[in-house]
Order: C-alpha cells, then sequence, then structure tokens
C-alpha cells in the first residue's frame, strides 16, 4: 500500500484507510501526521468499534487541537496588538481556515500562524518587538517572530508570496471585502492559490490541498468578484493551477464557470504531473511553475527573484547584486543534465533578462579564458543586439555544453561563428548566430583588455597548429 | 455567577468535548480535560449572564436528574473549574 495514496484516497472519497497490519499501521499513522490528515480521519472514525487505530488518532487529535487553539489565541492576541498600533491585519493560510472550514483546529495543524499586516510595516514590527516578540528570520516577503510565552511563531506577512511585486495588495479593497475576521471567501481561494502554485510550486500537505476543496463545498465563490480579485491579483494562472491541482489530488469540486475561466486556458506545463506529485514531500518545479504563472510578468519575476532581498525595516527590500545567479542557475543545468535541453528554463530565464537589460554583470567560474578571465573576475556583459560581436571579443554563447565565455576567433561573412576559449587547443564546433547572445565589454579587476583581436589571432594560431600537428601526427 | 476565563476554551471533538488551556507551553495533553455530557452542559452555560439557579433548572430538565443532586454537580463542577482558572465569579 502506498501511503500517501491511501490518505489522498481517504480525503478525496472519505473511505478510512485499511492497514493490512502493525507495519503499514504505524507508516499511515506517521505519513497522516506528516500530511496534516489525523485529525480529519480520527472524525471520521470515531465511534466505529471495527474502526484501526482510533486511540493513537485521538491522541494525534487531541494534542493539534490544543496546540490549534492556542495558535489561533496568539493569533487574535496578536491582531489585537496591531490594532493597537493603528495596523489593520489579516490572517493567512492555516489561520485563515481552521476554524472556518474544519470542525475544529485540531483538524487543520499548523506550523506557524501567518498574519497580513495591511498598513504601516514599520509600526507593526516596531508594536511587535515591543511586546517580547523575537524576531527570527526575515524573508522577502515576510518576517517571523517568535512569540512571547510559548514556542509558537507568527510570520508577519508584508506581501502574500515572495517576489511579492507581483501580486501587490490593495489593501482598502481586500480590507472592505473581508468577511467577518477573515478575508472574503474569493480573496481566501486567490490567497490559497498562490500560496500553493507560486509559494509550494504546486506541492503542498493533503490537508492542505483540502484547504481549497472545503472552500469550495462550504462557501459560496462569486464567479464575477473572483475574476475581479484575480485580476487585481494578477492571480488568474495561479488560481487556475491551484484550481486543477486541487481537483486532481483531493477531488475538489471546481465548479464550471470557474473551470472555463481559469482552468481551461492553462498552459500544458502546469497541469502535467500526477496527484502524487503534488503531495508533499514531492519535489516542487518551483522555478517552472513560477515562470509559467508569472507569465507577461515575467521581467517583473526576474527582477524581484535576483536583485530584491530580505524586508528592511522600513518595508523596503535589501538590493542584492545578483544577477550572476542566472549564469550560475545555467551552468548548474548544464551540468546537472547534458546535453542541453532546448528551451530550457535557464535558457528562458537568461534569454528575458537578456532582452530587458542592457547590461548585466557575471562572475567568472571557469579559467578556460585565462590569464584574459580568470575564475572570481566579474565581467560586464551587452546583450548582441546592442553591442555587435567583433572579431577577438569574449561573447556569451549558447555552447552544446552548456552556456559558455568564449573567444570570437571565425565570423561571417567570409567564414562561420566560430569561437574559442582561450586555453583549449581547439575551436567550438560552429555556432548559429542565435547562440551568440551577449559580448563582454568589460571586465574587473581588468588585469588585460577583453577585447581583442590580438588576442583571438594569437589563440586561432594555437589552434591551427594543432590541427597541423594532428594532421601530420595522423 | 461565573463566567468562563478567556485562558481556556472548549471544543467538541469526535463526539467528546474538552477543555483546552491556552498559556500553557507547548500542546501539553496533560492540560487538556475530556468533559462528559453534564459537564459540557454546564460549560456551555457558564457565560456571566446565567445564574447557578437557571443552570441547575436547566439541568434537571435536560437530563434525568433531581434538583438535589443537579445543584451537587453544578458546585462540584464550578469549584473544580475554579481550582483551574477556568471561571472567574462576576
Amino acid at each position: 500500500m502506498d501511503v500517501r495514496d491511501a490518505l489522498r484516497d481517504f480525503v478525496k472519497t472519505g473511505a478510512a484507510p485499511r492497514p493490512a497490519g502493525a507495519a503499514e499501521a504505524q507508516a499511515l499513522l506517521v505519513a497522516a501526521r506528516e500530511q496534516g490528515v489525523a485529525g480529519l480521519w480520527h472524525e471520521a472514525v470515531a465511534g466505529d468499534p471495527h474502526a484501526d487505530l482510533v486511540e493513537p488518532l485521538a491522541t494525534i487529535h487531541r494534542a493539534w487541537l490544543a496546540r490549534g487553539l492556542q495558535q489561533l489565541a496568539l493569533l487574535e492576541r496578536t491582531r489585537e496588538l496591531l490594532r493597537g498600533a493603528g495596523v489593520r491585519s489579516l490572517p493567512l493560510s492555516g489561520g485563515a481556515v481552521a476554524e472556518r472550514l474544519y470542525a475544529t483546529a485540531g483538524q487543520r495543524p499548523m506550523s506557524d500562524v501567518d498574519l497580513l499586516a495591511l498598513d504601516d510595516w514599520t509600526a507593526a514590527v516596531r508594536q511587535l518587538r515591543s511586546a517580547g516578540y523575537e524576531e527570527e528570520e526575515r524573508a522577502d516577503h515576510a518576517w517571523s517572530f517568535r512569540a512571547p510565552g510559548g514556542p509558537w511563531r507568527v510570520e508577519l506577512h508584508r506581501h502574500l508570496t515572495s517576489c511579492g511585486r507581483l501580486f501587490p495588495i490593495d489593501a482598502e479593497a481586500l480590507w472592505a471585502r473581508r468577511s467577518g475576521e477573515g478575508p472574503s471567501s474569493e480573496d481566501l481561494l486567490v490567497h490559497l492559490a498562490l500560496h500553493a502554485a507560486f509559494q509550494h510550486g504546486l506541492v503542498l500537505s493533503l490537508v492542505q490541498w483540502c484547504d481549497l476543496r472545503r472552500l469550495l463545498e462550504r462557501e459560496t465563490i462569486d464567479v464575477a468578484r473572483l475574476r475581479a480579485v484575480a485580476r487585481e491579483l494578477h492571480a488568474e494562472r495561479a488560481l487556475g493551477a491551484a484550481l486543477h491541482a486541487a481537483e486532481r489530488v483531493v477531488g475538489a469540486p471546481v465548479p464550471e464557470p470557474l473551470r472555463a475561466a481559469f482552468v481551461q486556458p492553462l498552459p500544458a506545463a502546469l497541469g502535467e504531473l500526477g496527484p502524487l506529485e503534488r503531495v508533499a514531500p514531492a519535489s516542487p518545479r518551483l522555478a517552472r511553475v513560477r515562470w509559467h504563472v508569472a507569465r507577461g510578468r515575467r521581467l517583473l519575476l526576474l527582477r524581484a527573484t535576483l536583485t530584491e532581498g530580505p524586508l528592511r525595516e522600513d518595508g523596503s527590500q535589501e538590493r542584492r547584486r545578483a544577477l550572476g545567479r542566472v549564469w550560475s542557475l545555467a551552468r548548474a543545468r548544464r551540468r546537472a543534465s547534458p546535453p542541453a535541453v532546448p528551451g530550457c528554463l535557464a535558457d528562458e530565464a537568461l534569454d528575458d533578462c537578456l532582452a530587458g537589460f542592457d547590461r548585466l554583470r557575471l562572475t567568472v567560474t571557469g579559467g578556460c579564458m585565462s590569464p584574459s578571465l580568470e575564475p572570481g573576475d566579474t565581467v560586464v556583459l551587452e546583450p548582441v543586439r546592442k553591442t555587435a560581436p567583433r572579431f577577438g571579443d569574449v561573447v556569451l554563447l549558447r555552447h552544446p555544453a552548456g552556456l559558455r565565455l568564449h573567444r570570437l576567433v571565425w565570423r561571417p561573412p567570409f567564414l562561420r561563428w566560430r569561437t574559442k576559449a582561450d586555453r583549449s587547443p581547439f575551436c567550438d564546433p560552429p555556432l548559429r548566430r542565435q547562440d551568440l547572445l551577449a559580448t563582454v565589454v568589460g571586465s574587473a579587476p581588468g588585469r588585460v583588455r577583453v577585447r581583442s583581436g590580438w588576442a583571438a589571432l594569437k589563440s586561432l594560431t594555437a589552434a591551427l597548429a594543432v590541427r597541423i600537428h594532428l594532421k601530420d601526427a595522423a | 455567577m461565573f463566567a468562563r476565563s478567556a485562558r481556556i476554551v472548549g471544543r467538541r471533538i469526535a463526539g467528546e468535548y474538552v477543555l483546552v488551556p491556552l498559556v500553557t507551553h507547548g500542546a501539553d495533553l496533560d492540560a487538556i480535560y475530556n468533559l462528559n455530557a453534564v459537564a459540557a452542559f454546564i460549560w456551555e452555560r457558564i457565560d456571566g449572564r446565567t445564574s447557578g439557579d437557571e443552570i441547575v433548572s436547566a439541568l434537571t430538565e435536560s437530563f434525568e436528574v433531581t434538583p438535589g443532586q443537579a445543584e451537587a454537580d453544578y458546585l462540584e463542577f464550578v469549584t473544580r473549574l475554579g481550582e483551574l482558572g477556568a471561571v472567574e465569579a462576576v
């Protein structure tokens, strides 16, 4: 028995798993804890004298209830504190659904409680600090605090997800639409979908998938309002992808109008995986999912991913000089999976970078261009659309083995595009024009001139000499 | 007259009623109290507005119990709750 699949089937159909023996029972219990569905399972089998594992499930359920109620009380205390500083807040994730979509908090365990601060970030942070909350971690969209007097954490969000500028919140509209103490049904659905798709690459625990199902089952979704909310947050694709996955994983009842509006327009890449590939601990294809979810805003995604660091005290974000991460990503990808995969994500990312920026800065990682370029040197690149490569230039190119910084030693109109590493005795295979991506226009520390026809001639002569030598030897 | 303390909450899970303190460190299972039907009935009516007499009267209407026994049960339970800090006199 695949225990994750058995539990998935339970969440989907309500049929409680039937372990064949003690080992399988133990495996199911462990998995039920990991997937957060032990409380739901207990609720389903309590009172059935023939059911398995009622007592251990009851123990887990009670512990989760105690923990959940304490966490929800902390959530309320924290909201009250923030209100005292004039900061409005709304619960996110587990805190928003635990007692709204489930009979008790014991059926919806949470690792921490998430709150979205809608007003002055600095005031919110200062207020929590003054109340004894200890800052533990800073991310680009939230800060994590350990609350005083207990083991529980509060994650205070400034944005719904990482790269928060991609999904801008209209605080006034969100607050005006709220339902009771939480977001409206439509906002909650979009928040859960963004969390699933963008934050976790469509890989969640079963109980998190169950959130989407329960929301669709228990609350009335106004399609027109949902469209407006999804449009406001630029979350249409994330919503479609999450609805599609929730339907496949836990049988979420996606109404036809939502399917037509959000699921059917999805690209195949967002719906290609099987149900268990969507259930933790499966590895999420985070970059790929983000790429597809951010269609039309990919440059913003790249900028946010590459240049934005953790949130500062004033709510702005640290800036990173990290465009070289694309280069590292591309090289790592090529090394990990030769031969080259046409149209792979790193290539797409690099292409978009080159299309969107006039100047990039990358770090050299190999020694094949020594002494002109040494590992650790920084090169400044300009896309070939801006600076056409000349004979002797070092260029960024798509090589059969991956991305390379090599010197251009032959070029049209009389010859084909050919490049060569200065330290290699051989030329690279002939290139197509589109494989030349960018021209190196400068380097640091700049020990020699990078753009050098003389260096190209010297390199080419060495290659020809080797070729003649090899012919002679043959 | 008594009111429930904000430091403890009651919930029904899988057919049983439990009281959970909100001030313990972690999910301490020893601190969770299972209530029987009579105790849960009383707990749900301790709201700072309903008097002890009214609760005892409701008990006799809902359970097969004499007024004397209902009053004894009520007082015993409220005393226990007071010891736990789960209720406050108002």
